[in-house]
């Protein structure tokens, strides 16, 4: 009985005495960040393109994001292409891939605030639902504000309202929501 | 009324003693020896009228009668363990042995917050009686079959539960949980991710025979840090030189589909019976549950545990070892996952979850998954001044959390954590059972080793560490006949190495160092034969955990980011707490317990006044910051045998809890609440059939005291909830049966409570009819 509590006492010994140091643990690389949106703007009838964008290189915390806004000439449609990358790969990841391949899952939407803007949709899913990856955009009398741009995942694109770019019934959860200040200029 | 009775008690022992008569002569032994005497309370030596009597390997009981007599005749030589119970008590187990005819005293504690006086064997290793506690048995760990741990715990006065759903029941001793308590499962101290609120036990309640809470910080022979409290879980003996018994039971519930099922098996082996095992598993799975007006989609859960234990016993030295393994699976309210704070506050403003589907089985993300594998060897040797007791454990704790994420992301865990444990204990128990004083010297040592799996794709929440710490303990008793003094020490060091990615993603390792001391000292006095008051002076010492000091992230379904503070120091905690135990009348038994706590360098998430700003919108931020905090409360039982058959209990808790520095409430202290209870327990029939009922009401008031600001929306209105129970225990040949109706929340009350952490999303469980059957066994070996 002795020796057993004797060796049982060994045991543990050697065991914690090889388990103290602990190796180096590998990085996580981190798969599904957005570190970039970028809402390209270009004339349909030529002219001087917006490109409204927002850039957190190092993520959430760190250093805060750089937020670049636009101006829009007035009375003017734009074709739209929204863009979402990850630049901490080098070459930068596009996501924006990853989100078209799913588009039945995802939906962009745009809010408007104080700015004489309205959109519509110009591309489709599988079901014949927008993705909003691409847009037309009428810019109207000059004006400023914010453009709100809200990626959801999995939203309800049946519900009341959403496939007319309408966020209020469209469930699901953001994945990307950023503003932009705007201004339209004669 | 109980005289009239008495004389048809007489008639149904009478009864019972023909059939032992009977069963016996089945056996064709030479029979003849009989059983007899009286059931008495502990402290006023009252006889417990109609107290039942049950032998475990006959199978067979009798019930006493009036004066707290009973007579088993016709009985084999042999060793018989008798379990003995009375309303209102909590049932004892004494193996008697029995050569020639004999007379005995059985004596029942009238109730669980008594201080244990009675035998002297169990009181020498027994815990702190200085200590406020209270325990649950087999009889509640049958009751809550199909449930978890968290869910049987608050039955106990003074204990809540951190909820996350239906299904994720984490307990709260008096206002704190996670860190700040400590659960010792079969004497290992359990090492899951318990910093995390949504994170409870592992623990399969169905392997356990007794749960001990012992409320507040007096303890130390369990760790350095229970600032709050710690919950110690214990198995029976195994049966060595005894019987085989085994039990199983089924489940159903008629909320979220929920089917379980167990079973349990002990037996002896070998030579003479030195040997014995014991072999465990059970099973639940359920589905969506819901609430009265609309389904909880995505709240099922799969759970699949086992346990073995085997062990040696020669005289009273022993080795034993016990393995267990627990798995679950378990869904995550759909609605609760969300983006950012705006998705939050619409949810908040929605009346109903924002995804209700239909009810299903399926479990899908976000969901957690959830291994806790443990082994445990343990050996005791008695010398002539007491008894060494050695214990190694190793635990290994697989924690992985699934999100909804874009691509097929979704079978990838979110977090993956795993965690490895070790315990290694030396223990001296001198004297236990000498007229001087007594108690435990205890060497421990702790390591842990938390590695965070790559695979996740996601900046882990909580770094990888290796933390090692040795202590020592000394606690101390001295008993008297009518006071029991004692006092404990507790020294830990603690060495927390952690390895931690910098945002740059360049590996740093920061290493800290931990001086944790605590200490008690305290009493017990019966002043008279109806009164006894008991208290303590103790200080407990907790260093930061490494969440405290290196979270970092978001945390989904609250839509925050939480921020650690590597330069936390450790908290203090000074309490004082007493308890009174008066039973004016034999039939009557007040328990009131209050205590004072003081926790200088409180840790707790304070919300930063900027939000953050992140691709994914604004998020408020919360930083682990420390204050000085203030916690009282009382709790009280009132237990009364209004009738021999009907008994009342009444329990009621408050807690005052107080941020210091800031004046303001502590936030998420669980609310003033009141319950009631009825229970009614026939005596036997001539069939050997016995029935039971009871009325549970439970007041829950709305929590009025919280900081302004903090939480995204304020605490939920109180509420009432009413619980309706009926239950029949019948022969089956000699073996014992038992089916049970329950119904929860039976007025199908719409309501949330402060304390689930969904409870932003969804209401709490509607109506729930659970039905049960249990099986009790006992197989005679063949010599």
């Amino acid at each position: 009985m002795k020796n057993g509590f004797l060796l049982l006492i060994f045991i543990v010994a050697a065991m914690f005495i090889t388990s103290c140091e602990k190796d180096d643990p590998e990085p996580v690389n981190e798969e599904e960040l957005i570190t970039t949106v970028r809402v390209d703007c270009v004339p349909q009838a030529g002219g001087q393109s917006v490109e409204l964008s927002f850039v957190d290189l190092d993520g959430d915390g760190g250093q805060a994001p750089v937020i670049t806004g636009g101006e829009f000439k007035a009375n003017t449609l734009y074709n739209v292409e929204v863009t979402f990358l990850n630049e901490t790969e080098t070459p930068a990841e596009d996501i924006t891939e990853e989100v078209r391949e799913e588009g039945d899952e995802h939906q962009v939407f745009l809010l408007i605030s104080g700015v004489d803007i309205t959109f519509s949709y110009s591309d489709a899913d599988n079901g014949g639902n927008p993705i909003g990856l691409e847009m037309e955009l009428a810019a109207g009398a000059p004006s400023t504000g914010q453009l709100r741009l809200i990626l959801r995942h999995q939203p309800d694109k049946d519900a009341s309202g959403v496939a007319g770019g309408d966020i209020t019934n469209a469930g699901g959860e953001t994945d990307v929501e950023v503003s932009f200040p705007v201004e339209i200029v004669d | 009324m109980s005289n009239v009775k008495a004389p048809s008690i007489i008639v149904r022992v009478l009864y019972f003693v023909a059939m032992v008569v009977m069963a016996s002569s089945l056996y064709g032994q030479e029979c003849t020896l009989s059983m007899r005497g009286q059931v008495l309370d502990a402290h006023d030596k009252v006889p417990l009228e109609y107290s039942s009597i049950y032998i475990l390997e006959t199978g067979n009981g009798v019930a006493a009668d009036s004066a707290g007599m009973f007579y088993i005749g016709n009985l084999c030589p042999g060793t018989y363990t008798l379990r003995y119970s009375h309303i209102g008590c909590d049932p004892r187990t004494r193996k008697v042995r029995l050569s020639q005819d004999l007379e005995i005293t059985l004596v029942l504690e009238h109730h669980a917050e008594l201080l244990e006086t009675i035998h002297v064997a169990s009181r020498a290793f027994g815990q702190s009686v200085s200590q406020s506690k209270a325990s649950i048995g087999v009889e509640e760990v049958a009751r809550f079959s199909g449930q978890t741990l968290g869910e049987a715990l608050e039955s106990v006065s003074g204990v809540s539960a951190l909820q996350t759903g239906p299904t994720v029941y984490k307990p709260i001793i008096r206002g704190l949980h996670s860190n700040r308590i400590i659960l010792f499962n079969n004497g290992l101290r359990q090492t899951g991710q318990e910093w995390g609120s949504d994170h409870a036990p592992e623990i399969d309640l169905q392997a356990l025979d007794k749960v001990v809470v012992m409320k507040g910080a007096g303890t130390m022979e369990y760790g350095v840090d229970a600032i709050g409290g710690v919950i110690v879980t214990e198995k029976d003996r195994l049966p060595y030189g005894g019987e085989s018994s085994g039990k199983a039971h089924m489940v159903g519930m008629t909320n979220g589909g929920l089917v379980g099922a167990g079973m349990e098996y002990a037996f002896p082996f070998g030579v003479n019976k030195h040997f014995a095992g014991e072999l465990q598993a059970s099973f639940r799975k359920a589905g969506d549950f819901r609430s009265p007006a609309y389904s909880l989609t995505n709240t099922g859960l799969e759970e699949l545990n086992a346990s073995a234990a085997f062990g040696f016993e020669h005289g009273l030295d022993g080795v034993q070892v016990y393995l267990s393994t627990f798995n679950t699976e378990l869904g995550v309210l759909r609605s609760a996952h969300i983006g950012n704070l705006t998705d939050f506050e619409q949810a908040i403003e929605s009346d109903r979850p924002l995804v209700t589907d239909d009810f299903s089985y399926e479990i899908n993300s976000p969901r957690q998954k959830v291994h806790h594998h443990l082994g445990k060897v343990e050996g005791k040797k008695w010398f002539s001044w007491g008894m060494i007791k050695v214990l190694y454990g190793v635990q290994y704790n697989q924690r992985e959390e699934f999100d909804i994420r874009r691509g097929d992301r979704d079978q990838i865990p979110a977090m993956s954590l795993g965690l490895f444990s070790q315990q290694a204990e030396v223990s001296f128990h001198h004297h236990p059972e000498g007229e001087g004083p007594h108690g435990t010297v205890g060497l421990v040592l702790n390591h842990r080793d938390n590695t965070n799996n790559p695979e996740t794709g996601i900046r882990p929440l909580i770094p990888d560490y290796a933390f090692l710490a040795p202590g020592l303990f000394v606690t101390e008793r001295l008993e008297k006949e009518r006071y029991t003094v004692e006092a404990g020490l507790r020294y830990d060091y603690q060495r927390l190495q952690v390895l931690r990615f910098n945002l740059a993603n360049q590996l740093e390792r920061p290493l800290f160092h931990f001086n944790q001391f605590s200490g008690t000292f305290g009493g017990a006095y019966e002043v008279s034969s109806k009164l006894s008051v008991s208290g303590n002076v103790s200080t407990a010492h907790r260093a930061p955990g490494v969440h405290e000091l290196f979270s970092e992230g978001l945390h989904h379904g609250a839509a925050t980011i939480e921020e650690g503070d590597p330069d936390l120091s450790p908290e203090r905690s000074f309490e004082l707490q007493a308890s009174l135990s008066w039973k004016p009348v034999s039939a009557l038994d007040i328990v009131v317990e209050y205590y004072w706590k003081r926790i200088n360098d409180f840790i707790y998430l304070q919300p930063l006044p900027e939000p953050r700003l992140t691709i994914r919108g604004a998020f408020p931020v919360f930083q682990y910051s420390q204050t000085n905090a203030r916690m009282t409360g009382i709790d009280a039982s009132i237990r009364w045998q209004i009738t021999p058959y009907i008994e009342s209990v009444t329990q009621v808790s408050f807690i005052r809890a107080k941020d210091l520095d800031a004046r303001v409430p502590l936030i998420f202290i669980p609310p003033d609440q009141l319950m009631q209870k009825f229970r009614y327990v026939s005596v036997p029939t001539k069939r050997g059939l016995r029935f039971d009922g009871s009325v549970t009401l439970q007041w829950v008031r709305q929590q009025d005291r919280f900081p302004e600001g903090v939480d995204l929306a304020p605490p939920p209105d109180g509420y009432f909830l009413a619980e309706l129970g009926a239950g029949l225990q019948f022969p089956v040949g000699l073996q014992e049966g038992r089916a049970s109706i329950l119904v929860s929340n039976a007025f199908n009350a719409r309501y949330r409570s402060y304390l689930n952490r969904l409870r932003y999303f969804a209401d709490e469980v509607g109506r729930n009819i659970q039905f049960r059957i249990q099986y009790l066994f006992t197989q005679k070996h063949k010599n």
